[in-house]
Formats: C-alpha cells, sequence, structure tokens
C-alpha cells in the first residue's frame, strides 16, 4: 500500500524537528501508542494498539530512524507484529519550508502486510492509516500551539552596495510533476521563467505582462497559480504541477480528454493554463455549473474558441472525475 | 464513399498541445542564441536628438547594440508593402519607407528605435535601460479624418494632407444622388468602426539564425505566411538569396490576421544574426504587441441608404475614411477598399451604389487585416443601416430584409449574381438562414415577451444578414486590383513506398485544425485509413511554395490544391494498376483504396501500387517511377459565404450595463468537412465580433499615447461576459471548387459586431428612449449616457 500524504504547521522546521525528536511527546500524540521505548541510537520499542474494521488488535514491533537529516528529513522503518498478522513499512519524512512560520510535514512511502491483515483489502487499510495520519497530525498542531513557539522574524541582510541584488543566486528545490527537482535561480528569475527557459517544461505560456491572461497558470500545492507572478525562489519546497504533469502512464487527465473530445482548444497556447485552472476548479466542485465554469475559467483568456467549447470540455471532466 | 467528409473527426494535432508538447517560436533555444530587446519610442511623434550607448556598450552581457542608422547605411530601406490602390486621378499611391529601426523620426507610439542583444533576456533588458534617447517631441494626429485636413501634422513629409490614396467604386454618384433623392425615405449614419488590437493569445517571436559555415539563414517566425514572409525579406527588405533562406512558422498561437504580415523584425533578427554570426531571438511583451502588431478597422463613415415607399432599396451612398496608421503594412491598402466597398452589395438588390474611401497616415499604430478585414466594416455599415430603417420606417427589421434579399441562385443552372460593386457572387440563398435564425430565436413570442417585459430591464433583438468574400482569390482579378502577388496554393501530394502519404501544403495552420481536415479529404479521397495521412505545414524546406493562411481560404483554396495532386497520384496509379492487372486504365475503377477490374473481382490495392512505382521492376513502359505530385491551385472566383445572426440583450436601467442574453448564429459557409472544427471556427468569430461591439477598442489620447494599451485596460471578452452560443448551418455549396467549400474562419466575426449594436438600440428605443445609435464599444457609461439624453 502507497502512504502519502502533506500538511502545513504554523511552525519552523526547527520547531517540529524538536518535536519529533522528543520520545515522550511523540509517544503522546501518535494515536493508538501505548509505549515508545528508545533502545539505541534512532531506535524505538513501540506497542500500538489499533482498531481494523471490527477487530481491535495489539501490534508490538520495533521503530528506527535512517537517513537523517537534521531539521529536515529521515526514513522511518517500522516492523510490527500482531496475532492478526504483520506490518513492515518504509516511509520517508520530509520538513519543507513554506515560508516564515510556515512548514509542512511529507510523507511519502510504502506499506507491505502479512497474515490475516493482508486479506482485509487495500480499502479498510487505507482507510485506517488516513485517519491515523490525520488524528496524528491534528495532535500535532495542538502540540504545537500548546509549546507556543517564539515567532521567526525576517532576517534583515545589510544592504550592501556591492552586492547584485539581481544575480544573486539560489539554490531551490521543488516536487515538480512528482519528483524532486533541484534548480539554481537568480532572486529576480519569474517561476514561470524558470520552468520554461532552465527546465525546458515550455507548455507552460507567456501571454501577458501584468498577470491577467492565465496562460502560465500551474498547480502549487495543489492550488491554481500564475506563475509569471511568482518569483521561483517562492516556490522553494512546494510541490509543482505543469501541464506536462497531467497526463499519466495510463493516458489523458480527463480534463485533457474533456478537452480533445469537445474541441475545447484551437491553437493551443491558452490550452494548458486553462486545464490547469479548470483541475483546480474541479477539485473544488465537483460538479459545477456553466456559470460557475465561466465564472472559475475568467482569468485565463482564450482567444480562438469564444470559450463555448472550453466550457463543454470542463463539463466533460466533471462527468469523468 | 465518404467515410471521413463530413464528420466531426477529433483533432489530430490536440494530443501535443494538451500535454504541453507544442512547438511555438519562443519555446525554441539554439545553440550560442543570443537574445534581443528591442527599445522603443515613448513618443508618437518626435525627432530624434541624440541616442548615447556608452553605458549599455559596457554593460554584462551585452554582445551588441544597433541603431536605425547602420541598416540604413547598408541601403536597406524598410519593409515594403503588398498591395497598390492608386489615387483617382491616376497618381501612385503613397509609399513611405517603414524602417526596421527609425533613423531620426519616430512616428508612432512603439516605433522601434535601438536593439539591445545580450547573452540572456535580462541582461538585454537591464543594458537597454541604460541607452539614453533624446526626443524632440512634435504635435501627433490620430483621427483619419482630421489628418486630412488642411494644416494637420505630416506623419510623412512627402505625403501632403496625410494622404496615400483616394478611391471609389460602384456607379456614377451623380446616379446615386439623383436617385436618392427621389427616394421616399433616406437613413443616414456617421459612426466610427473603432480601432481593435487583434491580441492573438501568443505574442510575437523571431529567431534569426544565420550560419556561416553554409551561408544560410533560418528565420523561426509566429507567422501566418512564412513562404510570402521569405519572399518579401530576401527580395524586397535585405536583398539575400531566397534559395539560401529557410523560415519556419513552427507552432503558432493564434493569429486573425495579425500574422499575415512581415514585420520589421523579422528581418531585423535575421540581419543581426548575419553581423553577429550568432542566433538572435526576439520575443515580443504583450505591451510591446499592443503597440507593434497590426490592428484592425479604424473607418470614420458617413453613408445614406434610400428607400422607396415599399420598403425596397433605390441607393446606397458611402463616404469612408480609412486609418492606416503611420506605416503601410503589408496588405494595409487592400482592406478598406477590395475587401470593403465590394461587399457594399450586401445581399440585396440594391440597384445603385456608390462608395468613396480616403486612406490616411496618422501617428498610431499601422491598421492591416483583422479578422474579417473589411468585410465586417462593410457588413456593420449595411446592417446598421437596415434596422435603423426599419425602426425609422416603423417596419420590422426581418421584413425589410426578406424584401431586398436576391432571390437564390446556385450558380450553376442559373448564373451568379453580378453586384454594383465588381464582384460575382458564386452562389446563394439567403432566405433560409434567416428564416432558420427566426425560428430558433422564437421571433413572435420574443417580441411579446419583450412588449410585457417590466422587471427593470429593457429587452431588446437586433439583426444582421451578411456576406463576405473569402477563399481569396483568381490571382488575375486580385493583380487587377493591386496585389503584388499571385494568390493561389500549392500543394504536394508525395505517396511513400509503403503507401503512406504525406501532404505539403502551402495554407498554416494556427488553430485551424488543417492537420485534420485536410487528412479527412486526402483519406477520402484516396480510401486511406486517415491514420496514414500526414500534413505538413509551415516550413518553407519542405513545402514547394504557399501563400499563407487568412481570408478564409485554406480549404477553398488550400485544400483544392491538395485535390488536384491526388487526382494525379490517382491517375498515375491507375496506369501501374492497369499494367498489375493486365487491364485498360479505363476499365478500372477506383474505390476504398483499390484500383478493379470493372465487372470482375479482380484488383490491386494502393499499398501494392505504390511499392511497384518506387521499386519499378513490372512496370508499365515508358513510365517514371514514383508517386508524387505538386499542384499549384488558382480558383476561378472569391467563394461568398453568407448568414443570419441575432443577438439578444438586456439592458439594466439603473447601469446601462448591457447583458448579452443569448446570440443564435445560422451560417451558410458551403460544404463542410469537419462540422466540430466549422462550428468552433464560427464560436470564436463571434466572441471577437461581440467584444468589438461590447468591450474592445484602442484608445489613443490625442498626443498619440495608447491609453489602454494593456489587459488591465483593453477589455476583452472573458468567460463569464459571453453566453453559450445557438448556431446551426445551411449547406449551398460552392459552384467552382472541388469540395464545394466556402469558407468558415471569419463568418462569426463578420456577421455579429452589428447584430448586438442592433440588438442594444431596440431595446433602448422599444424600452421609450429615442436613441439611435450607441458607439462601440457599448460600455454601461455609453449606453447609461444614451438613456439620459434622449428620454422620450
Ligand atoms: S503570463 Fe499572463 S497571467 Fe501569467
Ligand atoms: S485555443 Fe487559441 S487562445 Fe485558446
Amino acid at each position: 500500500m502507497e502512504l502519502k500524504g502533506r500538511e502545513s504547521f504554523k511552525a519552523t522546521r526547527e520547531q517540529i524537528w524538536e518535536i519529533l525528536m522528543d520520545t515522550p511527546t511523540l509517544a503522546r500524540i501518535t494515536p493508538g501508542i501505548s509505549r515508545l521505548e528508545k533502545i539505541g541510537d534512532n531506535a524505538y520499542d513501540a506497542i500500538a494498539d489499533v482498531k481494523i474494521g471490527p477487530v481491535k488488535a495489539s501490534f508490538k514491533g520495533k521503530l528506527t530512524l535512517t537517513d537523517i537529516t537534521e531539521n529536515d528529513s529521515f526514513v522511518l522503518n517500522v516492523t510490527q507484529n500482531s496475532k492478526i498478522g504483520n506490518v513492515a513499512a518504509k516511509v520517508g519524512l520530509n520538513l519543507v519550508n513554506e515560508g516564515l512560520n510556515q512548514t509542512a510535514l511529507a510523507f511519502e512511502g510504502k506499506a507491505n502486510f502479512s497474515g490475516t491483515l493482508a486479506g482485509k483489502g487495500a480499502r479498510i487499510l487505507s482507510g485506517v492509516a488516513s485517519s491515523l495520519t490525520k488524528q496524528f497530525f491534528a495532535s500535532l498542531a495542538e502540540e504545537i500551539e500548546a509549546r507556543d513557539f517564539p515567532e521567526a522574524k525576517p532576517e534583515i541582510t545589510q544592504n550592501n552596495s556591492n552586492v547584485n541584488l539581481h544575480s544573486m543566486s539560489h539554490e531551490i528545490k521543488m516536487f515538480l510533476n512528482g519528483k524532486e527537482q533541484h534548480v539554481t535561480v537568480e532572486s529576480r528569475d519569474l517561476l514561470v521563467d524558470v520552468l520554461r527557459d532552465k527546465l525546458r517544461l515550455t507548455g507552460t505560456h507567456v501571454g501577458c505582462d501584468t498577470s491577467s491572461c492565465g496562460a502560465c497558470t500551474i498547480l502549487i500545492n495543489g492550488k491554481a497559480v500564475k506563475s509569471c507572478t511568482m518569483l521561483a525562489v517562492q516556490a522553494d519546497g512546494t510541490t509543482v504541477q505543469t501541464v506536462e504533469g497531467l497526463a499519466t502512464a495510463e493516458g489523458f487527465h480527463p480534463i485533457q480528454e474533456g478537452f480533445k473530445e469537445e474541441h475545447g482548444l484551437q491553437c493551443g497556447f491558452c490550452t494548458p493554463g486553462m486545464m490547469m485552472t479548470a483541475v483546480d476548479l474541479l477539485q473544488r466542485n465537483t460538479n459545477p455549473s456553466e456559470h460557475e465554469i465561466r465564472e472559475a475559467l475568467e482569468g485565463n483568456f482564450c482567444r480562438c474558441t469564444g470559450y463555448h467549447n472550453i466550457v463543454r470540455a470542463v463539463q466533460h471532466a466533471a462527468a469523468k472525475m | 464513399m465518404s467515410s471521413y467528409i463530413g464528420q466531426s473527426v477529433k483533432r489530430l494535432e490536440d494530443k501535443r498541445f494538451l500535454t504541453g508538447k507544442g512547438h511555438y517560436t519562443d519555446d525554441i533555444i539554439l545553440p550560442q542564441q543570443t537574445y534581443a530587446y528591442i527599445i522603443r519610442s515613448p513618443y508618437a511623434h518626435a525627432r530624434i536628438v541624440k541616442i548615447d550607448i556608452s553605458a549599455a556598450e559596457s554593460a554584462k552581457g551585452v554582445v551588441a547594440i544597433f541603431k536605425g542608422k547602420e541598416i540604413a547605411d547598408e541601403g536597406i530601406a524598410g519593409v515594403p508593402c503588398g498591395w497598390q490602390v492608386d489615387f483617382k486621378n491616376g497618381e501612385t499611391m503613397k509609399e513611405p519607407p517603414h524602417p526596421l529601426l527609425v533613423v531620426d523620426k519616430v512616428r508612432h507610439l512603439g516605433d522601434g528605435v535601438v536593439v539591445v542583444i545580450a547573452e540572456s533576456k535580462a541582461e538585454a533588458r537591464d543594458a537597454a535601460e541604460l541607452v539614453e534617447i533624446e526626443y524632440d517631441v512634435l504635435e501627433a494626429v490620430i483621427d483619419p479624418k482630421k489628418a486630412a485636413q488642411a494644416g494637420a501634422p505630416l506623419v510623412h513629409e512627402d505625403c501632403p494632407n496625410n494622404m496615400c490614396f483616394d478611391w471609389e467604386l460602384g456607379n456614377p454618384k451623380a446616379d446615386v444622388d439623383a436617385a436618392m433623392g427621389k427616394a421616399h425615405h433616406v437613413t443616414s449614419l456617421e459612426f466610427v468602426n473603432q480601432r481593435v488590437i487583434p491580441n492573438a493569445m501568443e505574442p510575437r517571436a523571431a529567431i534569426g539564425d544565420y550560419q556561416v559555415a553554409t551561408d544560410k539563414y533560418t528565420l523561426y517566425t509566429s507567422s501566418q505566411n512564412p513562404h510570402l514572409i521569405r519572399l518579401l525579406m530576401c527580395a524586397f527588405v535585405l536583398g539575400i538569396p531566397e534559395h539560401k533562406v529557410r523560415v519556419v512558422s513552427p507552432d503558432v498561437g493564434g493569429g486573425f490576421g495579425s500574422k499575415i504580415f512581415h514585420y520589421a523584425e523579422e528581418a531585423l533578427m535575421i540581419w543581426c544574426s548575419r553581423k553577429l554570426e550568432r542566433p538572435v531571438k526576439w520575443t515580443s511583451d504583450r505591451s510591446e504587441a499592443f503597440l507593434t502588431d497590426a490592428h484592425g478597422r479604424d473607418h470614420v463613415t458617413e453613408a445614406k441608404m434610400g428607400f422607396d415607399a415599399d420598403g425596397k432599396i433605390m441607393a446606397l451612398r458611402v463616404n469612408t475614411y480609412a486609418n492606416l496608421g503611420a506605416y503601410l503594412s503589408t496588405f494595409a491598402p487592400a482592406v478598406p477598399t477590395y475587401l470593403h466597398g465590394t461587399l457594399m452589395q450586401g445581399l440585396y438588390t440594391t440597384p445603385l451604389i456608390n462608395i468613396d474611401v480616403t486612406a490616411t497616415f496618422t501617428h498610431t499604430t499601422a491598421v492591416d487585416a483583422y479578422r474579417g478585414a473589411g468585410r465586417p466594416e462593410a457588413t456593420y455599415l449595411l446592417e446598421r443601416m437596415f434596422d435603423l430603417a426599419a425602426l425609422e420606417m416603423n417596419v420590422d427589421p426581418a421584413e425589410l430584409r426578406f424584401k431586398n434579399f436576391i432571390p437564390a441562385f446556385d450558380g450553376v443552372e442559373q448564373e451568379g449574381y453580378q453586384t454594383q460593386v465588381a464582384l460575382q457572387y458564386d452562389s446563394g440563398d439567403y432566405e433560409p438562414v434567416l428564416k432558420r435564425a427566426l425560428e430558433m430565436v422564437g421571433y413572435d413570442k420574443f417580441r411579446a415577451e419583450q412588449a410585457a417585459q417590466s422587471n427593470g430591464k429593457l429587452l431588446g433583438i437586433g439583426f444582421s444578414t451578411y456576406i463576405e468574400a473569402c477563399g481569396i482569390a483568381p490571382s488575375a482579378v486580385v493583380g487587377a486590383l493591386g496585389a503584388r502577388a499571385g494568390l493561389y496554393e500549392s500543394a504536394q501530394v508525395r505517396v511513400q513506398p509503403t503507401g503512406k502519404v504525406s501532404v505539403f501544403t502551402g495554407s498554416h495552420s494556427h488553430g485551424q485544425g488543417h492537420e485534420t481536415t485536410f487528412a479527412q479529404v486526402v483519406a477520402d479521397k484516396m480510401g486511406i485509413p486517415l491514420e496514414d495521412v500526414d500534413i505538413v505545414h509551415g516550413d518553407s524546406d519542405s513545402v514547394a511554395f504557399g501563400m499563407g493562411t487568412y481570408g478564409s481560404r485554406s480549404l477553398a483554396v488550400g485544400g483544392s490544391a491538395i485535390v488536384k495532386s491526388i487526382e494525379k497520384v490517382l491517375e498515375k496509379g491507375a496506369k501501374i494498376a492497369a499494367h498489375l492487372l493486365e487491364a485498360n486504365p479505363d476499365d478500372l475503377d477506383y474505390a476504398e483504396g483499390k484500383w478493379t477490374v470493372k465487372g470482375t473481382d479482380k484488383s490491386v490495392g494502393f499499398g501494392d501500387v505504390s511499392l511497384t512505382a518506387y521499386v519499378p521492376h513490372n512496370y508499365p513502359e515508358g513510365l517514371e517511377p514514383g508517386l508524387d505530385f505538386s499542384s499549384f491551385y488558382d480558383p476561378a472566383n472569391f467563394t461568398y459565404p453568407f448568414g443570419a445572426h441575432i443577438a439578444i440583450v438586456e439592458i439594466d436601467k439603473e447601469t446601462g450595463k448591457v447583458d448579452l442574453k443569448r446570440f443564435i448564429a445560422v451560417d451558410d459557409v458551403g460544404n463542410v468537412i469537419n462540422p466540430m472544427i466549422v462550428d468552433g471556427q464560427i464560436h470564436g468569430g463571434l466572441a471577437q465580433g461581440i467584444g468589438q461591439a461590447l468591450f474592445e477598442g484602442a484608445i489613443y489620447d490625442d498626443t498619440g499615447q495608447l491609453i489602454n494599451g494593456s489587459y488591465m485596460d483593453y477589455c476583452m471578452p472573458r468567460a463569464d461576459d459571453l453566453p453559450s452560443f445557438e448556431i446551426d448551418r445551411t449547406v449551398t455549396p460552392c459552384p467552382h471548387n472541388p469540395l464545394g467549400v466556402k469558407g468558415a474562419g471569419e463568418a462569426g466575426c463578420i456577421g455579429s459586431t452589428p447584430a448586438v449594436v442592433n440588438a442594444v438600440v431596440d431595446a433602448l428605443w422599444k424600452g421609450g428612449f429615442k436613441v439611435k445609435d450607441v458607439a462601440m464599444p457599448m460600455t454601461s457609461q455609453r449606453v447609461w449616457t444614451a438613456m439620459q439624453s434622449e428620454t422620450v
């Protein structure tokens, strides 16, 4: 089973790290844990009581942390045994800087089940996993609030006239179309230029210089954003999806299919931005009316289609999603 | 048997656009590429006093900086005009030079002054900030009518009264005026068909790439017209050998006319690349596009239409001032004349027509063809006058049209219709389109609803029944009318040895879906699967020649050239098949991809014949190997699509806001190959035509500043400004081309604008406001103001 999630918290990476490394606190906020004991460097004994469907089971086993980079990431290895079966999991956790006092905890990994557990069906197991994750995230948020960390202040750098701010370069990291992407950018580089010229993802277009046309729309942390309106450095640590990341190995995303079936594109220039905006809409509203579709797309110009078939395309996708 | 023609085949080109793999000019980065930034004039009219580039030259990343003088010193005068319209008295049209960069004087906001070339886009911009230009600002003239008045500032010293040409067409003025004098009712209207800005979503871009080792030039350009650009640039601008020049128009993000023309930046990039021996790329900003893409429309017109007591038109008299901007763009002179004056007949039997056009230079961006080009202006005039006359004479506007329609003619049994203004219509049947539109709108019911309306809103209905001349055109005719080029199209059909077919067309697709429509035609005519056909366009190295895409001509002219080549392929194929079948070619039938001996089951397939053509072991004596034919198709006439558009609007009495409630369009574009694509073309055209009526319009102040030169200020229709459209069609085939098609690219834009204005005037009039006209774009402010001044 794939495990994946992400949640943002009002804290710095250092503060969250502090909580995650504090064994008693971790035992307290992790749902179901009845015992957590440090048995060595980065290794713990754990007992957890978990309800799976109608069955309540007690799991016993070991947790180890590997690949630790302080304040940033570690890999959690879990082996747990119970009378209804065994779990082996490996999950990478990542603290992503989303800005001052804003950090996301992202995890991604795999769990394997054996014994009766394996027969429970993926739907039940992933239901359990997601409800445990939710509880954990909620307790972590409470814990952060309770600790009342001091707010980090922006770093003030001396204005040194010898420093050319334009050419100051930064290495940033994004999760771009499902992969980790590092790239060196200048302070003043717009995200759209970095995507197009540095990373050569030219599906994202530039149609204006006033943030008015939407041709450059991409998804950042799942939300539609005009990438001409954002500096590349602001994308550090975010999850970015461009039109190139819409289709999967199985084929077109429903929105791509909708545009094709309903002739929602002519010259194709507005199309990537239009589709990304539509995906954002359909995530929020699975069954939008024509009026809602037109309102949602009003930040994106199309000069070819008169929007008529674009509306049909979004309706087509809504029906498929 | 046709299995693709007439079907809404899903577009073959879509996949690359949907996955972000389209290939537009700005997506290209060549090895060693440099970046150009063009410094443009911030004034409409000024003398250049001094240009200081010293600080910029030493800025980081700068490769070179060029001024207009360096170009002029090489004897390069600038970009030419492709159409000549002489003065009424026979004097030659005034054709002032249009330099790549100006030397001593700027003539419109955005005129190019200096080009800065650097290693990166940002460095070019940084360095441009360091260039100092001193201007001596002069008085400007913006209005085309004022420009012709004595004492107006001159755009070009050698063009007195800023006149480019004057021109007249139709019956003698005296005859028209005499008839007008006898008319029972005369409707008069003075109006401005305002300047609009095309705004294709992909801004123009160009890369010049000169390779010294091969002495070859490549120009990548966002153009509708790569071959013509090559011809003009080589022969008339730079004087470089055409066979050493390749022009590529890869995927192009919309054109609507604005990318037909040969622009200064194209030749400039090639010139710079030759100097630097490195590729040089320029990509327009949107703000730059507002100032440098050719604009559309901008006519100031007075018209009179006389009717007899029965409501039959007796005469039409038109006087137009056409604004050409500061320089002549490639087709500019043709727009107000042969694409406008020649359409004054409309769908009506008007016996006497005279149109007089004065074309002037002003200190504004050049004006040229924009979707419809001249025909929207003609339609606007006729259709506004029709609804106004109906209102003044208190008759129904639909009835007034029925009374004046030209009777049906198919161009085969009945001759084409000879107009009073030079053209001969090919085929037409006008009543059915209006009848169908009235049916769709539910006309009687609507009028009852309108009379009962009482929610503080005013309901109105507006009509437009238009004709257009497209599929341009017979070379001899356009030549006689002043075109400096032929207007045929070329196509090569290359059958590969395996029986797969590559088609090279001179038409260029930038949204029209040629890769699908043309493939449908080829697959059907050759009886092979759609997947076996590939359409190649937009590259002068692979396509022999092309006149490009505009004037709704691709299918009518380009498609016909393809059909001609297919006929040649099948004729030769029949000879090979006959040899293989040991029969006479005349005894063979060709259907579903095979030749069959009539009345037998002996047959040979297209694939076998193709292979035999390239492996000619068992082969007809004296026949050349290969199966590959080119054709040039020069049409016999223009084509004449027509239609009826109806708009229904609701006006908020408190604010004057116009809400377009419904839009009905019934168009006749001849035979239809792909209904889905034709519908899409109509939709897009409607949005642009409605855009002009309600939202769009360039606003210049008296000093020549374009005060709405960005998307923050220039209002283009957005998704929530428009309703879904209700469309249908009738089919009157074109009698003179093999596909019977007429063209669909411009119809929506030509018919829709006056329908919306008519609807607004109808709403106001029926609501008790004696308003006969509202200037476009009909903003809330304008409508509200009209209501304040003209209450019953
Ligand atoms: S490029 Fe126009 S909104 Fe970003
Ligand atoms: S498809 Fe061309 S701009 Fe939308």
